[in-house]
C-alpha cells in the first residue's frame, strides 16, 4: 500500500461523495435549492417540509431576503436550480435581486420557482408583479378564506377560517398529485384568482361554499367577495414553454408542521407532490430518439423522400420515475406531417419498451404532393414536460423512369391489345391492297 | 293535300308505297294533320337499305370495299376501348389515349386513302395517283404506329 493512500481517500472522499449524490439527485435539473426565508419566520415551524426536501437530495441554501449578496445569477449563469420564496419579509421590499424581472429571467434560464405566500400579511409588490406576469391575481391585504360548512370546529369555532378540504373535490389536477381520499387537507389563509393564461392551471381549489373576505370590513366584503367557491384557487402551477415550472401556494401555513401533524392530514403528501412537480422530479418526460426512414429499409433519417413512398417514423419517449428513466407509454402521442398545413395527423402507437424508453412508431404513405415537409411531434399535456421535435425533409416527385410500365398494369391490357391488333390488321390490309389487283378499277372507269 | 311537303315524304313517295293520311285524321283537324309527314314503315326502310346495299355491292370497286371493311373494323375496336374505359376506368390514361388514338388516326388516314383512291374523285386529285396516295398512307401509318408504340409506355 502506498503510504498516502488513505490520505488521498480522505481528501478526495468528500468531493467524490458530493459528485455521487449529484449524479443521483432526484430532480432532473439539479439539486441546488435556494430558500429565501425571512428572519421572522421560524424555520423550525417548517422542519418536516425542509427535512423532506433534504431527504430528496436537495442542497438547501437558506438565505435572508434582505441579504445584500443574494443573487439568482452568478456571472450570468443560474446560481441555483430552484428557488423557494417564502413571504413576506418584515422589511418593506425584497432586495433588487428578487424583483419580478430577475425571477422571470431565472425561469427563462430554466429555473423553477415555488412561491409560498404568507397567510397573515400581504404580498409585496415584486411578488405581486411576478404573480401577475403568470396571470395569477393575488388577494388584497389581510383577507381570509372562510367556509361556514367545512371548517375546523376545534381550531376555529367562531371565525371559520381554518378549513378542512376534501381532496376528491379540491385537487383538480390528478396528473400532478393524488392523495388518499380518506385524508383531508388542512388550510388557512387567503385565495387568489386565475387569469386566462393557457399555460396556467389550478392544482388545488376551495370548496363550493368558501369565499374570501376582509375581516376589517366584514359586512361589505361578504357582499361581493374577491373570489368565491370553486373560483377561489389555493395552489396553481404554470409550465413555461422552456419547461421551467412555477407554483404559487396561497398559504405557506399549509406546509407547516402544525398542518402536517394534524389528524388525518394529507398536507405532507400534498407538499411532496407540489415540490416534486415544481422541482422537476415528477411529470418529466423526454424524447430519447427520433428516426424516420423508408419502410422496410435500414438507412435512417434520409434527407429526401419521393411522393407516395411508405415512410416509417419512430420516436422514443422516457419518463423520469424519481431515480431513473423508464418507458413512458401513452396512447395520445401524435405525429403531424406538415407543409404549412398538416397533411397527416397520425396517432403514434406505442410498440413496446426499448431499454429505458417506450418506442412509438407509425408507417404512412407520403402524400402525392412534392415540397418541403416536416415531421412534427408535438406532445404538450398538462403536468408533463413539453415534447416537441421537428425534422424537415424533401418530398420529390416521381422520376420519369419511376412510373409503372403499361404492361405491368392489367388494366392496360385491352389498350395494348388494340394497338397490336390495329397494327396487325393494317399490315394485313396493306398486303391485301397490294395483291388485290386492279382488275375492277378499269371496269369501274369504263362505267 | 299537297303532293310534296317534306323531303322525307318525298323519299316515302320514291319508295313507291302509297301513304295517304287516313280520312278520319284529315277530317278532324286538317291543318295539323297536313303538317305531320307520314312516317316510313319498316317495309320502306328495309327496301331502302337493301337497295342501297345492292347498289354498293354492285358499283363499288373491290379495293374500296376492302378499305371500308378496314374502317368498320377500326370503328369497332375504338368503340370497344371507349366502352371499356367508361366501365373500368382510364387509369393508365396514356395507354387508353394511345390505344384509342391509333384507331382514330388510322381511321382518318384510311379515309384519306379512300378519298384519293376513289376513281369518282379522280377529277379532284389530278396530281395524286392511287399509288402515290397509298405511299402517303403507308408513311402516315408508320408515323402513327411509332407514336402509339412509344406513347403506350
Amino acid at each position: 500500500m502506498t503510504p498516502f493512500g488513505p490520505g488521498i481517500i480522505r481528501i478526495l472522499g468528500f468531493p467524490l461523495l458530493a459528485l455521487v449524490s449529484l449524479a443521483f439527485a432526484l430532480s432532473t435539473t439539479g439539486p441546488k435549492l435556494l430558500v429565501v426565508l425571512d428572519p421572522s419566520i421560524n424555520k423550525e415551524d417548517y422542519s418536516i417540509f425542509f427535512d423532506d426536501l433534504k431527504g430528496r437530495d436537495f442542497a438547501l441554501d437558506f438565505r435572508s431576503a434582505n441579504d445584500p449578496h443574494l443573487s439568482l445569477f452568478n456571472y450570468g449563469e443560474r446560481a441555483y436550480d430552484h428557488v423557494i420564496l417564502t413571504l413576506p419579509p418584515t422589511q418593506k421590499a425584497l432586495g433588487p435581486n428578487l424583483l419580478a424581472k430577475p425571477l422571470l429571467e431565472f425561469m427563462t434560464n430554466g429555473g423553477n420557482v415555488l412561491v409560498l405566500l404568507n397567510p397573515n400579511e400581504h404580498a409585496l409588490g415584486s411578488v405581486r408583479e411576478f404573480a401577475r406576469e403568470l396571470d395569477i391575481h393575488l388577494p388584497f391585504r389581510d383577507t381570509k378564506l372562510v367556509d361556514h360548512f367545512h371548517f375546523d370546529t376545534v381550531a376555529s369555532p367562531i371565525l371559520h377560517d381554518r378549513l378542512i378540504l376534501d381532496p376528491a373535490t379540491s385537487l383538480v389536477e390528478p396528473s400532478i398529485l393524488q392523495v388518499a381520499t380518506s385524508k383531508k387537507i388542512m388550510y388557512s389563509g387567503s385565495a387568489f384568482a386565475l387569469g386566462n393564461n393557457h399555460l396556467l392551471f389550478p392544482i388545488l381549489r376551495a370548496s363550493d361554499t368558501a369565499y374570501v373576505y376582509d375581516p376589517a370590513e366584514e359586512l361589505l366584503a361578504s357582499d361581493s367577495p374577491f373570489v368565491s367557491g370553486t373560483q377561489a384557487y389555493l395552489v396553481a402551477g404554470i409550465q413555461a414553454r422552456n419547461n421551467a415550472r412555477a407554483v404559487v401556494v396561497a398559504s405557506s401555513s399549509m406546509l407547516s408542521n402544525d398542518a402536517i401533524n394534524a389528524a388525518d392530514s394529507a398536507n405532507r403528501e400534498l407538499a411532496a407532490g407540489i415540490t416534486k412537480w415544481t422541482f422537476q422530479e415528477s411529470g418529466v418526460i423526454k424524447l430519447a430518439s427520433v428516426t424516420h426512414k423508408l419502410a422496410n429499409t435500414a438507412e435512417e433519417n434520409p434527407q429526401i423522400y419521393r411522393v407516395k413512398q411508405n415512410i416509417t417514423y419512430e420516436a422514443e419517449i422516457s419518463e423520469w420515475s424519481g431515480n431513473k428513466w423508464v418507458p413512458f407509454a401513452a396512447d395520445d402521442v401524435q405525429l403531424e406531417f406538415t407543409m404549412l398545413d398538416p397533411y397527416y395527423r397520425l396517432i403514434l402507437t406505442p410498440v413496446g419498451a426499448n431499454g429505458d424508453s417506450e418506442l412509438y412508431a407509425t408507417t404512412f404513405q407520403a402524400p402525392d404532393q412534392h415540397g418541403m415537409f416536416t415531421f412534427h411531434l408535438n406532445y404538450k399535456r398538462t403536468g408533463l414536460s413539453y415534447v416537441e421535435d421537428k425534422r424537415t425533409v424533401t418530398l420529390r416527385h416521381f422520376g420519369h423512369n419511376e412510373f409503372l410500365r403499361s404492361f405491368e398494369i392489367p388494366n392496360a391490357y385491352p389498350y395494348i391489345t388494340s394497338v397490336v391488333v390495329v397494327i396487325v390488321a393494317w399490315v394485313l390490309f396493306t398486303v391485301l391492297w397490294v395483291f388485290s389487283g386492279p382488275e375492277k378499277v378499269p371496269e369501274k372507269k369504263t362505267q | 293535300m299537297a303532293p310534296k311537303r317534306t323531303p322525307r315524304q318525298a323519299v316515302t313517295k320514291a319508295g313507291a308505297v302509297s301513304s295517304s293520311p287516313s280520312p278520319a285524321t284529315a277530317g278532324a283537324s286538317t291543318p295539323a294533320a297536313s303538317r305531320i309527314p307520314a312516317l316510313p314503315t319498316a317495309a320502306d326502310t328495309s327496301a331502302i337499305v337493301s337497295q342501297a346495299w345492292n347498289s354498293y355491292v354492285a358499283d363499288t370497286p373491290r379495293k374500296l370495299k376492302l378499305v371500308d371493311a378496314f374502317m368498320v373494323f377500326l370503328v369497332a375496336v375504338g368503340l370497344i376501348q371507349f366502352v371499356y374505359c367508361i366501365l373500368v376506368g382510364n387509369y393508365p390514361f396514356n395507354a387508353f389515349l394511345s390505344g384509342f388514338s391509333i384507331t382514330v388516326g388510322q381511321f382518318v388516314l384510311t379515309a384519306s386513302l379512300r378519298m384519293q383512291a376513289n376513281p369518282n374523285n379522280s377529277s379532284q386529285f389530278e396530281k395524286v395517283t392511287p399509288e402515290r396516295a397509298f405511299a402517303d398512307f403507308i408513311f402516315g401509318s408508320l408515323v402513327l404506329h411509332f407514336f402509339a408504340y412509344n406513347f403506350i409506355n
